[in-house]
């Protein structure tokens, strides 16, 4: 990978596990010093190795897994006090991980629409009941990952 | 379907890697077949292309 690129992703990255959600492409380009539009390629090669996905037709960044850019099913409320939200279950319980924080995720049983509120550790250990759905094949994931 | 506590090892074993480090790279095929392994997760549903 470009180094270059290697820069931009560890930004995204260092960004959003600070402030809990992707960076815009103008603050990324404002941190490094960098034209934005140089930023906006590197985003669009990240894109283009499944790094990060972009919001439709534009450089910003919908989502740097397991964080989402915009709020979704799955608010992640963190003991250090971070709200996030994952783009899934699975990327929900993924923040405390990358964190290495305790959180609560905040989210609703898919089949009645009952609250629902998990404790996730650090290590991938979740305290609560309850089971998970995928409706797409794994090998079907990238056909459309949003709506995955 | 698969159990709170697979999604749990799944989430451990997918995101436990450092994304800022410059040697850090996206799980490739092998590497995801093993995590999805590590929460037992096996069957067409979780086969993976190429």
């Amino acid at each position: 990978m470009d180094p270059g690129d290697i820069e931009v992703r560890a930004l995204v990255y260092d960004l959003t596990m600070k402030i809990g959600r992707p960076p815009l492409a103008a603050e990324l380009a404002a941190r490094l010093g960098r034209a934005q539009h140089e930023v906006e390629a590197a985003l669009w090669r990240l894109a283009e190795s499944r790094v990060v996905v972009l919001a439709d037709g534009t450089p910003e960044i919908l989502m740097a897994s397991p964080f989402s850019a915009v709020p979704t099913a799955f608010l992640v409320e963190t003991d250090g006090g971070l709200d996030a939200y994952g783009n899934c279950i699975w990327d929900a319980l993924g923040i405390p991980v990358m964190l290495g924080e305790l959180a609560t995720v905040f989210t609703s049983c898919g089949d009645c629409g009952g609250s629902m509120q998990l404790r996730a550790l650090p290590d991938g250990t979740v305290g609560g009941v309850g089971i998970v759905h995928f409706a797409v094949p794994a090998r079907h994931w990238w056909d459309d990952i949003v709506f995955t | 379907m698969i159990t709170l506590g697979q999604a749990g090892l799944l989430a451990a074993a997918w995101y436990g890697s450092d994304r800022r480090q410059p040697d850090w790279e996206r799980p490739g095929l092998e590497a995801a077949r093993r995590i999805f392994q590590t929460a037992g997760l096996e069957g067409p549903f979780w086969e993976l292309s190429g």
